[in-house]
């Protein structure tokens, strides 16, 4: 076997192995044996063909194609240990001669990480903050949601909303023709027609009305544009939107606990309160993340993508009913093709891998490990949050495999307060820990918390 | 008759891939042909020399279809032995 190789930037390593003709020799008369067995040539009993007449009968390439079946994993994974390589899938073979057999491995290899100064990295956290008027914000939402609609006998107003009947006839073909249809009547609404609402406006219950609208020319639908519809309206019934007082009444339809307007506003405000912070957790987590992919040098092979996007694919497929007419079903519901959907996660799934790169290296790279007893705390945690978990799923909770989730996701929490204690740098004890370590230049039994 | 008309096809078998090893090939030859006819027309047309050749007819064999009895054609059948050395390709790969 001759080999040559090289490296790539994405963490692969291609083999350029060519078969010297003993060894094929080998790997050919072995292929004969096995298909000697398994072919009948007339004149000859099974298994008893000599092997000239067996090729030619066969016909030329028909042995070395099945010698190929063994020689190249074999070959492969010879390559891969003399070269001393951690491959983490099967290579990708790609035959470029067969006369001597000649062919290319990509071998993708475990990804390579070196994580750069990040203990200098310095990220000033987003200020949590909740404003009276983010409060006031919600409060209002929640009036909306709230609102009752109650029929007037006036004519249509802006912010009503009406049952009417619309019929609109272009030609000889009706294009509308519904019966007691409701309708929000809002500002510049663009549905069905822009200026649609605006007509609507001053029309008595049970009047009807006619009128003509068109499409402006530059509507995005080349289809719609500048077209003209003549539509007749009949109004049936008008309501009006009651928005409920601020009071403590409102509080109490809100939620049953909540007795007073003061407990709803403290309620609201906890609640925006946690919000914020964990949208600033959020943005610092990635900010943190993205400064790291900066200062370090991060490489893993397209492999790695391609199973991210699969199983992202799969849970998709899963929730249309799993399997291959799942992914099907889920691809027509998007109206995508797999290739496209593929191109529009890679990012996505790029990202992932890098962050759960760095997750690793760093928790690796301060020595952060996580106890059965913070694990049992944290299934404990879980299985009381939730009346509704069953003895059933509480064992499948505390089943080996559900402790390694739970152990993997502690240690992601871990190691970002890690990090994040790190970029902003808040003397906590972990840190102190490993200063200590590395000034001893001993990091043997560190048992970080 | 030509003697290229002589020599039907070569056999191919187990028993006659065997003897090859001992140079000696088997033929099927037109039922009417003799041994010299033979052995011209290996010599010509595989350009060896031929030493010996062994003639059996093979007999058609009979089998019953209803009533009636179908024999299948006999026919001839030459083996044909070379001089030391010389090998007639042919067979390598048929």
């Amino acid at each position: 076997m001759k080999l040559s190789t090289e490296k790539t930037e994405n963490c692969q390593v291609i083999f350029n192995i060519e078969v010297e003709p003993p060894e094929m020799e080998k790997y050919l008369d072995e292929a004969y044996t096995h298909l000697v067995e398994e072919y009948k040539v007339p004149g000859f009993r099974k298994g008893k063909t000599p092997r000239p007449i067996l090729e030619n009968y066969l016909g030329q390439g028909a042995l070395v194609e099945h010698a190929l079946e063994h020689l190249v994993p074999e070959l492969c994974n010879m390559a891969i240990e003399e070269q001393k390589i951690t491959a983490i899938a099967y290579p990708d073979v790609e035959i470029t001669e067969l006369e001597p057999v000649k062919f290319k491995a990509t071998v993708s290899v475990q990804p390579i990480i070196e994580l750069g100064d990040y203990h200098s990295i310095t990220i000033e956290p987003d200020k949590v903050e909740v404003t009276e008027k983010d409060i006031a914000n919600t409060m209002e939402q929640l009036r909306e949601q709230k609102a009752k609609w109650e029929p007037v006998t006036r004519s249509v107003a802006i912010d009503d909303m009406v049952k009417i009947d619309v019929k609109s006839v272009v030609g000889d073909e009706t294009v509308i023709d519904e019966k007691e249809r409701f309708y929000m009547v809002k500002k510049e609404s663009p549905l069905p027609i822009p200026g649609f609402a605006e007509q609507l406006v001053g029309i008595e219950p049970g009047e009807t009305k006619e009128f003509n609208l068109s499409f402006p020319a530059e509507h995005e639908d080349k289809n719609l544009a500048g077209k003209n519809y003549a539509i007749k309206v009949t109004v049936h019934e008008i309501k009006e939107k009651h928005l409920p007082d601020v009071n403590d009444d409102f509080a109490k339809s809100i939620g049953d606990d909540i007795d007073s307007l003061d407990t709803l506003r403290k309620r609201l405000e906890t609640n925006l309160h946690s919000m914020a912070e964990s949208n600033v957790r959020q943005t610092l987590e990635d900010k943190i993340i993205e400064e790291i992919t900066k200062v370090s040098k991060i490489c893993f092979p397209p492999i790695m993508v391609e199973q991210e996007i699969g199983k992202f694919l799969t849970d998709m497929a899963k929730q249309f009913g799993g399997g291959e007419t799942g992914l099907n079903t889920f691809l027509k519901s998007s109206g995508k093709t797999l290739e496209e959907i593929k191109n529009e996660l890679k990012p996505s799934a790029e990202s992932k891998i890098t962050r759960s790169l760095i997750l690793r290296e760093v928790s690796q790279d301060a020595k952060l490990t996580i106890t059965d007893e913070e694990i049992n705390t944290y299934l404990e945690e879980i299985i009381n949050s939730d009346p509704a978990i069953t003895e059933d799923m509480s064992n499948a909770i505390k089943s080996p495999s559900g402790r390694e989730t739970a152990r993997q996701i502690l240690l992601g929490k871990k190691t970002f307060q890690h990090l994040v204690d790190i970029v902003t740098h808040v003397s906590t004890p972990v840190t102190e820990e490993k200063a200590q370590i590395e000034e001893a230049a001993a990091p043997a039994e560190n048992e970080t918390k | 008759m030509h003697n290229f008309e002589i020599l039907r096809r070569p056999i191919v078998t187990e028993k006659s891939t065997a003897s090859m090893t001992q140079r000696k090939y088997g033929f099927e030859v037109v039922k009417s042909a003799s041994k010299t006819q033979v052995k011209e027309a290996v010599q010509q047309a595989f350009k060896v020399d031929v030493t010996k050749v062994n003639m059996i007819t093979v007999h058609g064999k009979t089998r019953k279809r209803g009533t009636r009895v179908i024999t299948s054609p006999s026919w001839r059948k030459a083996i044909v032995t070379l001089k030391s050395g010389d090998k007639i390709e042919l067979f390598e790969g048929v």
